[in-house]
């Protein structure tokens, strides 16, 4: 009883925070959405998905840990995308997109390496094994981990986002074969459950609302993040040369 | 049943700790640029 009172009271406190950040125009209303999609989308985990025969109840947390790592494998392409982008037309907006998009896809990729442990220590019996699909994601996240130390470290604006760019598109590479390890390798971790080849749907429609409602509550979430975070960044720009301008 | 409220509890906290650190880094801008004199109409534009 306890656990659903801090669940319900820690989603009703992000539902406030995120609007509470809202800004103005389509921020606002992203953050509106987000918030009362992911109301229901933790309402619709807990309370709609029926409870799978084989693993039980920590089954649950497949609908928090799915939506984390699509939302970081979605944050990790568009680094690559906007990066690719940098580097044909120099365009320092493209650079503030990756490093948005990067920022917010470690929040979640690190969400993607807590929950995968706290499931499997009552599916698997252990918290964590070396096997190919961990220790590729342990390295996704490692490789974007260094690309906001990098971005730290380097302080002309060129160069960093220069720099940052060819990390962004060579540390996607490992996206795919984190994706692709679970076919490649002998893992602990399970074949994808969703839809599988042919199309064919494996789970309960009660599963697939809580499942979907969620994919689309954390995607919402994560646009709504980007979004500040280039609006941030721009600010902070602005700022810094106003700043120069009144020294010069 | 201690694994899935565990688990959702750090979803949500690690959610909501990034909207906060978001907001008041914004909040910490606003108060840089106003106290630089620029107005406080041209930030709320950016977002």
């Amino acid at each position: 009883m306890i656990g659903y009172v801090l669940i319900v009271l820690a989603v009703i406190g992000v539902a406030g925070l995120l609007v509470q950040g809202g800004g103005k125009g389509m921020s606002r209303g992203l953050s509106i959405a987000s918030a009362v999609l992911m109301l229901f989308a933790i309402y619709a985990d807990l309370f709609i998905a029926g409870t799978d025969a084989l693993q039980g109840l920590p089954q649950r947390i497949f609908y928090v840990h799915v939506p984390s790592a699509w939302v970081a494998y979605l944050a990790f392409f568009l680094v690559f995308i906007f990066s690719v982008r940098y580097l044909i037309w120099r365009n320092m907006n493209d650079d503030i997109r990756a490093h948005a998009c990067a920022e917010v896809g470690v929040v979640f990729c690190t969400l993607v390496l807590i929950t995968g442990p706290i499931w499997a220590r009552p599916v698997w019996g252990v918290w964590w094994t070396w096997d190919a699909r961990l220790t590729t994601a342990l390295i996704l996240w490692m490789i974007y981990v260094g690309y906001l130390m990098l971005r730290a470290y380097l302080e002309d604006p060129d160069q960093r986002a220069r720099f940052s760019a060819v990390l962004g598109i060579v540390g996607f590479l490992d996206v795919p074969i984190v994706h692709m390890s679970v076919k490649w390798w002998r893992t602990l971790h399970p074949d994808p459950v969703v839809i599988r080849s042919g199309g064919m749907r494996e789970l309960p429609d009660s599963m697939h609302i809580a499942l979907w409602s969620s994919l689309l509550a954390f995607t919402l979430v994560f646009v709504y993040f980007v979004m500040r975070r280039v609006a941030l960044e721009r600010l902070q720009g602005r700022l810094e040369s106003a700043k120069v301008s009144r020294e010069g | 049943m201690n694994f899935v409220f565990a688990a959702y509890l750090v979803v949500l906290v690690g959610i909501g700790f990034y909207a906060w650190s978001l907001n008041s880094r914004f909040a910490q801008v606003k108060r840089d640029m106003s106290a630089s004199g620029i107005p406080p109409e041209s930030v709320d534009r950016d977002q």
